[in-house]
């Protein structure tokens, strides 16, 4: 697999900005394919077809399918946190921020379930420049929810805040592993609800149930 | 390859204990949580190869393999169906493979929180999570 750079060549001034143009629509055209059909069926030329450019033609703007995916995941991760940093705007209270956090992040999965299974597959094979800097805009996003917890729940640790983060957002990303064929709004609201009773309830006490022979009673059978 | 079978043999037979030997379903659940938290936390790098190894395995390897991950799994939904019984059958499974990939993250170590306090943190939020429908009102509080 080619490990160039994605960036295009230096070119005349003049030729740049329509290039980048090009470079755009590429980039939108690929993040489309690769969301309905997926990564691996796509090829170079469905890319170029779609934009009515040639294969050569194409390869003057990205070295090659990997260089698109590259970029199609800058654009995501990007837009990931301007778009959350929107909706959390408009909530009026944190509870509401954390709620509108959880739809927009478990929408966003199902949207883009194909692009999330092709990022845990393909993150360790990518060129290392690009996934320090994919690795430091999606810090940048989590961050974000971060924030929004340590507000909702100032008696957890910055670590106990940042553990129920990321397995809140592994859980709200589970339909791109396992497609459960619910109704997408019946997926959301399940998975959503899920998230929100973990919020709730993270905690460092040894965890125990409550059964109908007594609350609090140990469950810590050893497996 | 022999690993792996040995390893996904070894999860399947605990859960199989778990679900025979502890009547009360919370109770049941509780367990398999917690075996699941102490399996991820142990494998942590290890399970990414593993996940590499089984997507390289022939056919029929791979045929087996999917069947003791099926195994395990169902094993959950049919403890999840017991302790939720508004979930249908295809919510509970959904619900399940959310907390799979929830339990999953305390694998990449990300946070610095020492390995006891993931799994007391990741048990509380995922029995949370499983046990039932939720007020928005009490949320967080």
């Amino acid at each position: 697999m080619p490990k160039t750079p994605s960036q295009p060549p230096e070119r005349p001034l003049r030729t740049r900005r329509r290039s980048s143009a090009r470079r755009e629509e590429l980039i939108s055209v690929a993040a489309t394919l690769f969301a309905s059909r997926g990564y691996y069926a796509v090829t170079v030329d469905d890319i170029g077809d779609a934009v009515g450019l040639t294969g050569p033609a194409l390869y003057r703007h990205f070295s090659g399918k990997e260089a698109l995916l590259v970029a199609v995941f800058d654009q995501i991760v990007e837009q990931l946190r301007d778009r959350l940093r929107e909706v959390v705007s408009e909530a009026t209270d944190p509870v509401s921020a954390l709620l509108a956090t959880l739809r927009f992040h478990v929408e966003f999965a199902i949207e883009q379930r194909q692009n999330v299974a092709v990022w845990r597959q393909e993150f360790q094979n990518l060129p290392e420049p690009d996934r320090w800097r994919l690795r430091r805009a999606q810090r940048l996003y989590v961050e974000e929810w971060v924030d929004l917890v340590h507000e909702l729940r100032p008696d957890l640790s910055d670590t106990e805040v940042r553990t129920a983060v990321h397995a809140a957002i592994g859980l709200l990303q589970s339909p791109s592993d396992f497609q459960s064929g619910l109704p997408a709004e019946a997926a959301i609201n399940l998975l959503m609800n899920m998230a929100l009773a973990a919020m709730e309830h993270a905690s460092t006490e040894p965890f125990s149930v409550t059964t109908s022979s007594g609350p609090g009673r140990a469950a810590r059978t050893s497996a | 390859m022999i690993g792996l079978e040995r390893i996904l043999q070894r999860q399947l037979d605990a859960i199989g204990r778990i679900a025979r030997e502890i009547d009360d379903p919370a109770e049941a659940l509780a367990a398999m949580v917690r075996g699941h938290l102490t399996f991820t936390l142990e494998s942590g790098d290890r399970l990414a190869a593993w996940k590499e190894e089984f997507r390289n395995l022939p056919p029929e390897d791979a045929w087996r393999f999917r069947r003791m991950q099926r195994l395990y799994v169902e094993e959950w939904v049919n403890i999840v169906t017991r302790v939720r019984t508004d979930l249908s059958d295809g919510q509970a499974r959904a619900a399940v493979h959310a907390i799979m990939a929830f339990l999953q993250t305390a694998a990449a170590r990300r946070s610095g929180l020492p390995p006891e306090e993931v799994a007391e943190v990741l048990g509380n939020m995922a029995l949370a999570a499983l046990s039932g429908p939720h007020s928005s009102d009490a949320v967080l509080t």
